[in-house]
């Protein structure tokens, strides 16, 4: 696993430098409006750039002559898409706080909550892009992943938007206490692994 | 041990069919598997390593079931070599072997480091500014370089030139200077494997059409040239495959199966496939 998660950080490091710098910068702009942006670019780690860069390269005929299981192969992946969500949060929370605390932009109320909704969120769109990706590759799954992360992309975009929607979903979610909707979306995005290899297994062994 | 055992093993695609195939590969030995494109080749070899679901039959590799939950451990012990180096392009010689560093638990970085230097392959320069070539001899650095007792190749001299499949095959043969390591390479290069096998199979169509010790192989058959009308006298079954020409015909024939004095001409291996591959055709 370690390899793995080695070989997707080095990708992610060589030739996604600028998708993780859009989301340093969206997460630190100041007002936190452009912060669920960075979710979503979060989401799509796994799918959009990792796996397709896998397929692309044909690591992953390679990667099932190795020493991985497949368990493994499709895990990495998830972890990755994790890695990405945690990230996302902990840059927004970071940057957020420093325009806070140097008097650039308030520290809004619930926007600690509204961070945990926004990952739930994300990991919720996980559950549903990666599976599919995994059982009809990337060229196939680019379809449903772009159709969801649209979706999202589009309630977020039409909140921020219309001015106040954003303080409307803080306000909303402050609500909810933080740590319940990542962890409910967190097992729910775990359950699917097993699907995941499933669909992956499928695939592979046409 | 055997170093690899199939059993009847099928596989069923929309349009081909691997079909029935049965082979033994001792340990120690060197086995090639000679097919034209399209043969089953790479087919075959997915499913020796488990990573393709067979329609029928059985596989055994270093004396594990390769569809068996230890299968993955096994795999520490193969080293493998596809048809492109499938790294992935951003990533260079160095990255590439920490991540192998991570995945063979007998992996050597100073072996690594010796192949790399030996043939001639950049460390920091990425994967998708090296040539053919060059990829394919940074894939096989990395299936030499954790102690492997089993070497799979699938056409790893296919698209090369001719000093950089040379370079390859002597890699080979040091490898195999140890007894208890295999290796099965695929190739339609036959003059390659002809000159590093102990085992020749030829798939063609998706079948099994030879299965032999390559040295047996040479001695069993024997190419005759002669009139279509003494030909045509040969024993049916002693004749695998026959050209036609303007003035007499050629064919292969089983040494044992003719008369002792008829002009019989030593083959190569290149010939006994030619031959068996018209015979299944005629």
């Amino acid at each position: 696993m370690k390899a793995l998660i080695r070989k997707d950080l080095y990708v992610l490091s060589t030739q996604f430098k600028l998708l993780v710098l859009v989301m340093v910068l969206f997460s630190a702009i100041p007002g936190g409006l452009f912060v669920p942006f960075t979710f979503i670019y979060a989401t799509m780690l796994p799918s959009v750039s990792l796996m397709s860069i896998d397929e692309q390269s044909k690591w992953d005929s390679l990667a099932l002559m190795l020493p991985y299981s497949r368990r493994q192969l499709v895990t990495v992946k998830y972890i990755m898409g994790w890695l990405g969500i945690a990230a996302a949060m902990a840059l927004s929370v970071a940057s957020q706080a420093l325009w806070a605390a140097v008097g650039v932009s308030d520290l809004e109320e619930g926007f600690l909550a509204a961070m945990c909704v926004f990952a739930a969120v994300a990991l919720v769109v996980q559950a549903v892009i990666v599976p599919v990706n995994f059982r009809f590759g990337f060229a196939k799954g680019r379809i449903v992943t772009v159709a969801v992360v649209a979706f999202f992309g589009a309630i977020v975009g039409a909140s921020i938007g219309d001015g106040d929607g954003f303080y409307t979903i803080l306000k909303v979610t402050s609500r909810i206490p933080a740590p319940v909707a990542p962890l409910l979306a967190a097992a729910l995005c775990a359950a699917t692994i097993p699907l995941s290899a499933a669909g992956y297994k499928k695939r592979m062994e046409k | 041990m055997n170093a690899i055992e199939v059993q009847a093993l099928g596989k069923k695609y929309p349009g081909f069919e691997l079909r029935d195939v049965t082979f033994t590969l001792p340990e120690g030995c060197i086995m090639g598997l000679v097919g034209e494109n399209g043969a089953g080749k790479s087919t075959l070899i997915r499913l020796i390593m488990g990573a393709a679901g067979a329609s029928s039959g059985q596989a055994r590799v270093l004396g594990a079931d390769v569809r068996g939950p230890d299968f993955t451990k096994i795999k520490d012990d193969i080293g493998v070599v596809l048809d492109e180096a499938h790294f992935p392009a951003s990533l260079n010689a160095r990255q590439i072997g920490r991540i192998m560093e991570d995945t063979y638990s007998r992996w050597d970085g100073g072996v690594y480091k010796a192949y790399l230097k030996r043939l001639d392959l950049p460390e920091k320069k990425r994967v998708q500014d090296f040539s053919r070539g060059m990829k394919m001899k940074l894939a096989l650095a990395c299936a030499l370089s954790h102690d492997a007792k089993l070497l799979i190749l699938d056409e790893p001299t296919g698209g090369l030139d001719p000093l950089v499949r040379d370079e390859i095959l002597d890699i080979l043969e040091d490898f195999t200077r140890r007894e208890d390591r295999s290796v099965l390479i695929s190739s339609h290069i036959v003059s390659d494997l002809e000159k590093l096998c102990d085992y020749v199979a030829f798939l063609h169509r998706g079948e099994l059409l030879l299965f032999e010790e390559k040295d047996r192989l040479l001695e069993e058959y024997a190419i005759v040239k002669l009139p279509e009308e003494v030909l045509r006298d040969l024993p049916e079954e002693a004749v695998h495959g026959v050209r036609h020409g303007k003035y007499c015909a050629e064919a292969l024939v089983e040494r044992d199966g003719v008369r002792e004095d008829l002009p019989l001409e030593k083959p190569s291996l290149e010939d006994v496939i030619v031959f068996f591959a018209r015979g299944d055709r005629e």
